[in-house]
């Protein structure tokens, strides 16, 4: 019998929390968009199983899902706000100072546009190529590499204001 | 230089962000807990079924009991004049819920019409204002529920009819058990369905565990329409072709299981209504689901309802009963599901 959705969620749920809790710096909101679009999964299996790269497609169903939560967003932006607060102030009381970087990197990395957030997480976390990206966000390799190109441009500048605050 | 040192911090932080991931546990309760809801959802087929079965009942078990026994008198039941007539057939959860509600239009000349109303559609509420469909059962009963159903379509219900889902299983016992067969071996936590391949004999729980599976089959819920369908076939031969019908115990058993578990409104007289049964054309049975205008958020809880406008709904029902529209049935559920195989065999 061909592989069936209870397998697939048993293979992949794990890494799928992962990259929706990455994408969506909420690990609640993170939970919420998982189940909702496996639940849609689950009805549509058939259909998403015969695709060439039903993980890809699930992870593009996630995407979207989570760039129109429109509806929650209000009330996730402001617990968010306060994270990225919290993160960046934890580096004061931080010993490892490579904690502290990384946690600012993260709180930078909270408050990117959701489309480069999403290209980001897909290069560095997912390790996937410009046109696999492209196939997730719905856009050209070409906007993929825009995307991140204007992520980094601003990690970057904030990291130099960061380490020139710094020393 | 900040070329080599931010990427792999982007990388640090990304992977961190990611260690916060819920337990998958959490989802995977989540998912097993409104499963149940998402097979609920998908009632138009379970609504048809019950109305199978009530067929079923009515036409293959009480009349040729009442007719043979000569018990009762009264008109020709078989040659009363078909008259045209609203019944509202309601498939009933487990948990007392209004699961799957079909609007069944019989016209004069042997015509039917199933129309599904999705229980998540948004509608008023005779008397208690706008929740979703199916609310109105749990609120006020089949009485509200007909109110409701009548208020949104502008079809006077003649008669009702509810079946409760556990009837598949007690049905299938009373009828000594309901033959079907299976090209694989299946086994499905979700459902409680475990079967070895081949032909088997399925009374009780395990008919309802074979009717409930969608996870672990090659088509999902297609293959799940083509087990109901084999099902109700062996189903309907059972109660009228068997010999066991032939014994009272048996066949009081049946009834039982009809009485109890399938209730109708008390100024039904479902003689009549078997005799029109008998000149139902089945090729003229059409299944057609009421216009939606989409899924929305609603009400002060913004829960997830189905939109539907009254308007549009009442001049859809009302052209079917008219017989002026045609019906823009619903490509059949069970059209596009794969026939199962020569050998009878399922999924």
């Amino acid at each position: 019998m061909p592989d069936g959705f209870d397998e697939f969620v048993t293979e992949r749920l794990d890494r799928l929390l992962r990259y929706a809790t990455a994408l969506t710096c909420d690990p609640h909101l993170a939970q919420d968009v998982v189940q909702e679009v496996l639940l849609r999964v689950q009805r549509r299996w058939p259909k998403i199983a015969s695709l060439r790269a039903p993980d890809l497609y699930v992870r593009r169903m996630v995407t979207n899902e989570y760039l129109s939560w429109r509806r929650r967003r209000a009330a996730r932006d402001i617990a968010s706000e306060h994270h990225t607060l919290d993160a960046l102030g934890r580096p004061a009381v931080d010993p490892a100072v490579a904690y502290a970087e990384r946690d600012a990197m993260r709180a930078r990395i909270a408050v990117l546009p959701r489309k480069q957030r999403a290209a980001l997480v897909l290069r560095y976390y997912e390790d996937r190529t410009d046109t696999e990206i492209g196939e997730v966000l719905g856009c050209s390799a070409g906007t993929v590499r825009s995307h991140i190109s204007r992520a980094l441009g601003t990690l970057r500048a904030a990291s130099s204001h960061v380490t020139e605050v710094l020393s | 230089m900040s070329f080599d040192f931010t990427e792999p911090l982007i990388r640090e932080a990304v992977a961190a962000e990611a260690d916060r991931a819920p337990h998958p546990q959490a989802v995977l309760d989540e998912l097993h807990r409104r499963a149940g809801r998402v097979s609920r959802r998908r009632g138009p087929l379970f609504a048809v079924a019950a109305a199978v079965v009530v067929i079923a009942a009515v036409a293959g078990v009480i009349v040729p009991r009442l007719s043979h026994r000569g018990a009762t008198t009264g008109p020709a039941t078989g040659a009363a004049a078909p008259i045209s007539q609203n019944v509202l057939l309601v498939g009933v959860d487990d948990n007392g819920y209004a699961d799957s509600i079909v609007l069944a239009h019989l016209g004069e000349n042997g015509t039917g019409d199933l129309v599904s109303l999705p229980r998540d559609s948004w509608v008023d509420i005779p008397g208690s204002g706008e929740d979703k469909l199916n609310a109105a059962y749990r609120l006020g009963g089949i009485d509200k529920l007909v109110a409701t159903v009548g208020e949104l379509t502008g079809a006077h219900i003649d008669h009702y009819a509810t079946v409760e889902m556990a009837a598949f299983g007690r049905l299938s016992t009373a009828a000594g058990g309901v033959p079907v067969c299976l090209r694989w071996p299946v086994h499905d936590g979700f459902s409680g369905a475990s079967f070895p391949a081949g032909e088997q004999t399925l009374t009780g729980p395990s008919a309802l565990a074979f009717l409930r599976q969608r996870h672990g089959l090659p088509n999902g819920d297609l293959d799940r329409v083509v087990r109901l369908q084999a099902f109700l076939a062996s189903l309907a031969r059972r109660l009228t072709g068997s010999p066991a019908l032939n014994d009272p115990q048996a066949l009081n058993a049946l009834l039982t299981v009809v009485r109890e578990n399938v209730r109708v409104d008390p100024g039904w007289d479902l003689l009549a209504f078997a005799g029109q049964l008998h000149g139902l054309r089945t090729d003229q049975l059409r299944a057609a689901t009421i216009p939606i205008t989409g899924s929305a958020m609603r009400g002060p809880g913004r829960v997830d309802a189905i939109g539907v406008d009254p308007a549009q709904v009442r001049s859809f029902v009302q052209g079917l009963i008219a017989g002026t529209a045609p019906a823009p049935t619903t490509p059949p559920e069970t059209g596009s599901a794969p026939p199962s195989g020569k050998d009878g065999c399922v999924n």
